[in-house]
């Protein structure tokens, strides 16, 4: 079988049997399996730090995709800036990223990985992130080549497959997220680890009212707030939200 | 948005045809992907612009978030106007950098967001600002 035959009879069966809701996880699911990694996550990326989670092939991926959000950096952002697959070892992740590498093989089991971004023509979206747990494995030119393979077939099924989910909102999808309903747009765009860094933007408004600041540098104070307190920033911004965390402290920082 | 039958793999570029138009096909979808993706794109950013735009209106006004976004949405609908062109004028407003074409605008919106029940900065809930003026 074709590299393309065997993710077409992967996500046949996936599709087949998968809640439409947890589709983008059984996308990332066949993503990581028809290419032998352990794992693997996709993220859409609009403008700067705009980067909502669209799923994930376990939870240790999803974590990963919060850490590089919390931190702003990692394989993700770099393939996306630079437009080009991201091959990275530990020793990499140790050597760009040496911060966010401490968190990162803390909290998961993730040896090494590959970041493709995933695009239409020029226009880039978003990343496929693929994750690896064995200490040996080598990946190399041909992965990466499989790899943007897979990307662009991932595109394609965001297009035909989901895309026409977008249009069948439900309405309970549109009771938990107004703003959704209202704005329109896919459906994914509703999902609960969505729905939750939607939530950095709300604390990020807030910071940026109390603290006088821009948006940008308002979300540069709660991310420092997070390296200090080693937190995600979705979890940090869930309780500045729902007034656990006082954003006075926050401006108390910026007064010392 | 149309939904085509299954066509293949996108990079497939051996299918069989005329080579002018298999190459327009081609043009063709990728226009259209360039498209969604630029939708895409759009949708990310008004939801992030009203988000940013909710956490503003939430403090200012001691709002949860569904409260700003309610209000965001009743000032729109009250002056017939676009929940996100609303979000744009109060983000502009805020940051100091709105359009002369805006102004009339965001008087509007203005006369329609509630009077500010105390200091700008806010940092509890309306109960606890209460408890701290009386």
């Amino acid at each position: 079988m074709t590299l393309d035959q065997r993710f077409a009879a992967e996500w046949a069966a996936e599709s087949a049997t998968s809640d439409p809701d947890l589709l983008p996880s059984a996308l990332a699911r066949v993503c990581a399996r028809v290419l032998s990694f352990d794992a693997a996550g996709m993220s859409l990326h609009g403008v700067g730090d705009n980067r909502v989670p669209l799923g994930a092939s376990d939870p240790e991926a999803a974590i990963a995709e919060r850490l590089q959000f919390t931190h702003g950096q990692g394989p993700c952002f770099q393939a996306m800036e630079e437009g080009r697959a991201v091959l990275v070892t530990r020793d990499k992740w140790e050597q760009l990223w040496p911060v966010l590498a401490a968190e990162h093989f803390a909290r998961t089991s993730f040896h090494a990985g590959l970041a493709v971004p995933l695009r239409a023509g020029s226009s880039r979206f978003g990343v496929l992130d693929l994750y690896t747990r064995s200490a040996t494995s080598t990946a190399d030119a041909a992965t990466v080549i499989d790899a943007q393979v897979v990307a662009s077939l991932v595109t394609t099924v965001l297009q035909e497959v989901l895309t026409s989910a977008a249009e069948g909102r439900s309405e309970q999808q549109d009771q938990h997220d107004p703003v959704g309903a209202a704005l329109g747009g896919p459906s994914w765009l509703s999902s609960p680890a969505a729905l939750r860094r939607q939530q950095v933007w709300v604390a990020t408004g807030m910071t940026g009212m109390l603290l006088g600041l821009s948006n940008d540098d308002a979300l540069s104070v709660l991310r420092a707030h997070a390296f200090v307190a080693s937190r995600e920033l979705d979890d940090l911004a869930d309780d500045v939200v729902h007034h656990r965390f006082d954003l006075q402290v926050l401006q108390d920082n910026q007064l010392s | 948005m149309t939904r085509h039958p299954h066509e293949g793999p996108a990079h497939d570029v051996t299918a069989p045809g005329p080579a002018d138009t298999g190459q327009e096909a081609l043009r063709a979808r990728l226009d259209e992907l360039q498209q969604e993706v630029a939708t895409l794109r759009e949708s990310l950013t008004s939801r992030q612009r009203t988000g940013f735009v909710a956490g503003l209106l939430g403090q200012r006004y001691g709002l949860d978030p569904d409260e700003a976004w309610a209000l965001l949405a009743r000032v729109s609908r009250d002056l017939g106007v676009e929940v996100h062109r609303v979000a744009d004028v109060v983000s502009d407003v805020y940051g100091g950098r709105l359009d002369p074409d805006d102004t009339a605008l965001a008087a509007a919106v203005a006369r329609l967001l509630p009077e500010a029940p105390g200091p700008e900065s806010s940092t509890g809930d309306e109960r606890g600002r209460e408890e701290e003026r009386s």
